[in-house]
């Protein structure tokens, strides 16, 4: 059923009339009224506070609209940014298993290889909007300004970098490393795992219990990286905690593969080696593992979509409130405008305002001409 | 020049109703080369149409816009329309035909009377 939300003031009457006799219209009255689906703040408290103050003030609501409109472009921009990463993933994913199937030359592969990586980061620097990037890893979340009093949304900034998806000087002749656990294995405070890259880069994982400081020392500068495996060895099984460990390691690129006979393979785009302070865990090489590698972006890119998708939809929703500028027109204005065209009556109207809009001198911002400037940036 | 001089610059040289439609051809052509160019370009290019309605739509929505009503009660249904329209067609889920087709017919709409098409300016802003 398609309602068009005019503020028609008789019909508001009415339907607060009608409201006293039928309770249960009372939810949907309400929607009309307002523009709103959000009747009582109990139904979703956010957006009823939001709501509220755009009735309260209508001046904002531009910065609002904006706001809102400035961070869907910015979150759908770092949304099409991760689609297309995910695409060239698959791609290489395809093109590695097939050659490796068929028994082609590494060679030439390695050269597509590296060209498909090279893309993702072309597509990574290219991800921005009006100088804001969310998925380049620099780490600067994104604050939407969704409601009166400077309410803002937060969405957090995401990596999708060849080198947080391990795909940096991605080796299709690497090697990966091996844990073997024996059983004595334990895990205790402060041990280590460090994995070393090829390329210099530093990765250490420390086991830590929960609120404990990290005593390894991080010098990113110089490509060394620490990261927290936080645990609790009082009720963790090493089991549990393995598994902690390895999920820490997939965040930051390596692939990690359990076996049932206590081996732990760690494969990464470039050869790895692994050293540990870990009782019962002996290092040792192996032959790498490109696709377990690559399998391992596609699932970090994948998450990188899930929550930029679902940040878009909170946006999105928020957006829909737009249309309360409705209810704030002048009367006379108001009953004319359709807030709720459909695409083919949009074309028809865009027809109809053509004709008219030949016959006029005015310009259609004539109230502030100016502003249409403020757009050539 | 400062962004003020250009600006000055600008108004001398073109009416408010050029620069309309200036703004309506630069940003419409770039929704017609964004679909074949990718998502990025999809994103920006339907942004920024978006933001173009946007300030026409609080302009037209003042009680100093000069417009007779119904034309600024159009124009804002357009708004909303496009507003709206805008949030699928930035993930790729709709078309971004019907938006150019909007768009095209407020320029003819906007387009000066008396004069040929060709004089209109359109060199991209930079």
């Amino acid at each position: 059923m398609a309602f068009s939300v005019n503020t028609n003031v008789t019909a508001m009457a009415a339907l607060r009339t009608l409201s006293l006799t039928q309770n249960s219209l009372n939810t949907v009255q309400r929607q009309i009224e307002t523009g709103l689906k959000v009747a009582e703040a109990k139904d979703d408290p956010s957006t009823f506070t939001i709501a509220q103050g755009m009735r309260g003030d209508v001046g904002s609501l531009k910065a609002i609209q904006e706001g809102l409109s400035f961070g869907q472009a910015t979150v759908n921009m770092a949304n099409a940014g991760a689609l297309q990463i995910s695409e060239v993933l698959i791609d290489l994913n395809k093109k590695v298993t097939q050659a490796f199937n068929d028994g082609l030359d590494v060679t030439i592969l390695q050269e597509e290889a590296d060209a498909l990586v090279e893309q993702i980061t072309s597509i990574v620097n290219t991800s921005i909007f009006n100088g804001v990037n969310l998925i380049d890893g620099s780490g600067t979340d994104l604050e939407v300004l969704s409601a009166l009093g400077g309410v803002t949304q937060t969405v957090a900034a995401q990596d999708a970098t060849v080198a947080s998806l391990g795909l940096s000087n991605f080796d299709l002749s690497g090697q990966a490393a091996t844990l073997t656990l024996d059983n004595t294995f334990s895990v205790s405070e402060d041990d280590t795992i460090t994995l070393t890259l090829a390329s210099g880069d530093v990765h250490i994982f420390e086991i830590t219990e929960d609120g404990n400081p990290l005593t390894s020392s991080v010098d990113e500068a110089n490509g060394i990286y620490v990261h927290a495996v936080t645990v609790d060895t009082a009720t963790q099984s090493n089991n549990q905690m393995v598994g902690i460990m390895a999920n820490v390691m997939r965040q930051e690129g390596f692939a990690v593969t359990i076996e049932e006979d206590g081996v732990v393979e760690i494969a990464h785009g470039e050869t790895v080696t692994v050293a540990t302070t870990l009782t019962g865990a002996t290092a040792g090489v192996i032959a790498g593992d490109p696709i377990s590698v690559l399998d391992n972006a596609e699932t970090l890119v994948g998450q990188i979509m899930t929550t930029l998708g679902t940040a878009a939809n909170r946006l999105d929703t928020q957006s829909e409130f737009t249309q309360l500028l409705v209810d704030k027109l002048q009367e006379g204005l108001g009953i004319l405008v359709d807030a709720n065209l459909a695409e083919a009556s949009a074309e028809l109207q865009a027809l109809q305002t053509k004709e008219q809009l030949g016959i006029q001198s005015l310009s259609i911002a004539n109230a502030r001409p100016q502003s249409i400037l403020s757009l050539f940036q | 020049m400062s962004v003020a001089a250009y600006q000055k610059a600008n108004q001398s040289t073109e009416s408010p109703k050029q620069t309309e439609y200036r703004a309506f051809a630069i940003f419409t052509r770039a929704l017609e080369k964004a679909e074949a160019e990718g998502p990025v370009a999809v994103v920006k290019a339907v942004a920024d149409n978006r933001q173009l309605w946007l300030t026409l739509q609080v302009d037209l929505a003042s009680e100093e816009n000069k417009l007779p009503l119904e034309l600024r009660a159009q124009l804002i249904s357009l708004a909303i329309w496009v507003n709206k329209y805008s949030i699928p067609a930035m993930k790729g889920e709709a078309e971004l035909a019907p938006l150019i087709s909007v768009n095209k017919q407020i320029m003819e709409g906007l387009k000066p009377q008396n004069k040929p098409s060709g004089e209109m300016s359109e060199q991209p802003a930079t």
